[in-house]
């Protein structure tokens, strides 16, 4: 057999990486530096306005903050509370441990749609969440839950959970059970030994937990467009309906170069994040 | 006399049916070196993380230096652990590595430097306080662990096989390095094994153990040339079981019949055992000495000495220190034979003879299980 790098193996993923990625996203360059005229279509000309606007614009801020501001609390919130499931289940000696582990990927398995029209039955103004609340006697008046940030941030948590336990448990029971007892040993409480070794040693997982649910949040198009309605956009929407509600091709353009930039300046930095810190476990 | 360093009083530890660790009692003198030596699963483990307080036991009790602690959480019992695995914390540098445990004590600052510097020192990694765990090697990563463990001078410092991951040379030079730390710091060490080489070589008091009990305590001598049980026997050094019945019971000898009754085997005094009691003679590889038919006349022995038998060497092997042989007796047995390896080789097929002294016959009941099914 040949000696070589086995770099040969990789050529079937980089031929669609290429070709459904790289390409796709080059070729969108050109066309996001053109002036599109309505009726009329892509013109010839010139121009940056796409851009300038995207940056200066607050129509356009406000949508991109309240993506990356999404993404940051969706993230957060599924860290905290898939860490505790995840660490129970790394840690679980209890043969239930496997169906627990379905139970939790489960939800990936039903169709997109449907669970995100199940988010609309449970938090409409006459939905359960408001029937319970207002039955509980906790509120008056129905909460807006739908078309706004907080709907989007339930459903979006519960949408993303899965990848993050996921991830977490991969990454907390690779954390040897010896070093938490001998932390424990040497006088350190549950708590002291949680804080000052598992805690950083799954630090690696909590990252990439973190950037696969934030990259998954910003890039979401289904459950956004279902639960904001035309009105309460997200970056994907707002693409979404350049491309093909408006055909404004080369704004859309922009905005897509715009979130993918984002995306990949993200995976960069907390590359070289991990390298620096979570690399040692 | 001084209350014991520790002290384990009936602990028992079942995990579902299996009962790992069954009534163990057992104390450690100050200062001791004691060793808890087992094959795998015999609960010498279990038993140490017990002690440690990371299994709960189901029953019995703990104490160090008379003070309960079978209810104490681990974090406040105060004694030293080393993991096999080491077990050192891959995010700190070995300086914090080592810092840890004083710092969960709430040492002082302006003392803290000091005293991993001196622990450090003392296991010879003095300049290596800033590589973090994995820029170290095997060897010392152990002494890491062994000054994280000993820097808080722990009432009792906990060993579990600290040694087993070591390649063979290395595993030699940290059981000197070990016991010279130990003798100079004077800490109380249980150090739990399955190598009895280890096990004798170090410890001042040996426990063997097996399936959960303890079978026999004492000295490395004791254990290994009056071992209680067959398990014991067969566990420490390479021995030869005969099976036999006693013929004579005297107050200065006993005398076994072989099975098969054409041999019969000189031992010493055996009070209370009658005549008919079946037993086995265990004797030791090395305590059997093989000299060639036809050897100048003069040596070790003659025709008239009790247990000496002609042999036929049917294997031989060399194995540096010694020379390995399987003979062959005049009823067909075969026994294990291990000479001094600067002796003149005798060749495969060799006349011989064997003897050994009756105090070197070890005798066991055989109502004990047969050697061999304890494995």
């Amino acid at each position: 057999m040949r000696r070589g790098s086995g770099a040969w193996l990789l050529a079937p993923a980089l031929v669609i990486l290429l070709g459904a990625f790289v390409l796709p996203v080059a070729m969108m360059v050109p066309t996001s530096v053109h002036r599109y005229v309505p009726l009329i279509g892509i013109t010839g000309d010139l121009t940056a306005t796409y851009y300038t606007r995207l940056l200066t614009d607050s129509y356009y801020l406000e949508i991109i903050g309240r993506t990356l501001a999404l993404g940051l609390t969706v993230t957060l919130a599924t860290l905290v509370i898939g860490y505790p499931v995840a660490f129970f289940l790394a840690r679980t000696p209890s043969r239930w441990r496997n169906w627990l582990t379905i139970l939790i990927v489960f939800p990936l398995l039903l169709n997109l749609v449907v669970r995100t029209f199940g988010w609309i039955a449970l938090l409409a103004q006459n939905g359960l969440v408001n029937q319970a609340l207002r039955a509980l006697g906790l509120v008056d008046s129905p909460v807006k839950l739908l078309f706004n940030f907080p709907g989007l941030l339930i459903a979006m948590t519960h949408i993303f959970l899965p990848f993050m336990v996921l991830v977490l448990i991969g990454a907390i029971s690779n954390i040897p059970r010896d070093v938490e007892d001998a932390a424990r040993v040497l006088g350190a409480s549950w708590g002291s030994a949680f804080w000052r070794i598992t805690l950083p040693l799954s630090a690696p997982g909590i990252l990439s937990g973190s950037i696969l649910v934030f990259v998954l949040t910003i890039s979401a198009l289904v459950t956004p467009r279902l639960l904001g309605g035309p009105t309460y956009q997200v970056m994907s929407t707002l693409i979404y309906d350049e491309f093909l509600q408006r055909l404004n091709w080369p704004a859309g353009s922009a905005e897509a170069l715009l979130l993918t930039i984002m995306v990949l300046a993200l995976v960069y930095l907390s590359g070289r994040l991990a390298r620096r810190t979570g690399a040692s476990a | 006399m001084t209350s014991p360093a520790l002290t384990v009083r009936r602990l028992r530890k079942a995990f579902g049916p299996v009962v790992a660790v069954d009534d163990v009692s057992l104390d450690a003198a100050p200062g001791e070196f004691l060793s808890l030596l087992g094959p795998s699963g015999c609960g010498k483990s279990t038993l140490l993380r017990m002690v440690a307080g990371l299994v709960d036991p189901d029953g019995g009790q703990i104490l160090l230096a008379d003070r309960d602690i079978t209810k104490v959480a681990v974090h406040r019992r105060n004694l030293g652990l080393v993991f096999q695995s080491y077990a050192l914390f891959p995010h700190m540098t070995v300086f914090e590595n080592v810092a840890f445990g004083l710092r969960r004590r709430g040492a002082a600052g302006h003392e803290l430097g000091p005293r991993v510097e001196r622990i450090l020192e003392l296991v010879r990694l003095g300049p290596l306080g800033s590589r973090l765990p994995r820029e170290l090697s095997g060897g010392q990563q152990q002494r890491v662990a062994l000054a994280r463990a000993l820097v808080t001078e722990p009432g009792v410092l906990l060993l579990d096989e600290p040694l087993s991951n070591l390649d063979a040379l290395l595993r030699d030079e940290m059981r000197v390095e070990l016991k010279r730390l130990q003798e100079r710091l004077g800490t109380t060490m249980i150090f739990v094994t399955h190598d009895q080489a280890e096990a004798l070589i170090l410890s001042d008091r040996i426990v063997v153990m097996e399936r959960g009990r303890v079978e026999q305590v004492g000295s490395p001598e004791e254990v290994y040339r009056r071992p209680a049980t067959a398990f014991v026997a067969r566990f420490l050094g390479r021995a030869n079981f005969l099976a036999g019945t006693i013929a004579e019971s005297a107050a200065d000898r006993t005398v076994v019949a072989l099975g098969g009754g054409k041999l019969s085997v000189l031992a010493g005094p055996r009070a209370g055992w009658p005549p008919g009691r079946p037993v086995h003679v265990v004797i030791r590889q090395e305590s059997i000495r093989l000299e060639a038919d036809g050897a100048a006349p003069g040596v070790a022995s003659g025709p008239g000495d009790p247990n000496r038998f002609a042999a036929t060497v049917v294997f031989h092997a060399f194995a540096g220190q010694a020379h390995h042989y399987v003979i062959q007796l005049s009823d067909g047995r075969e026994l294990e034979v291990a000479a001094p390896g600067g002796a003149m080789p005798l060749a495969r097929g060799a006349r011989a003879f064997v003897t050994w002294g009756p105090g070197d016959v070890v005798l066991l009941p055989a109502d004990e299980p047969a050697p061999g099914a304890t494995r």
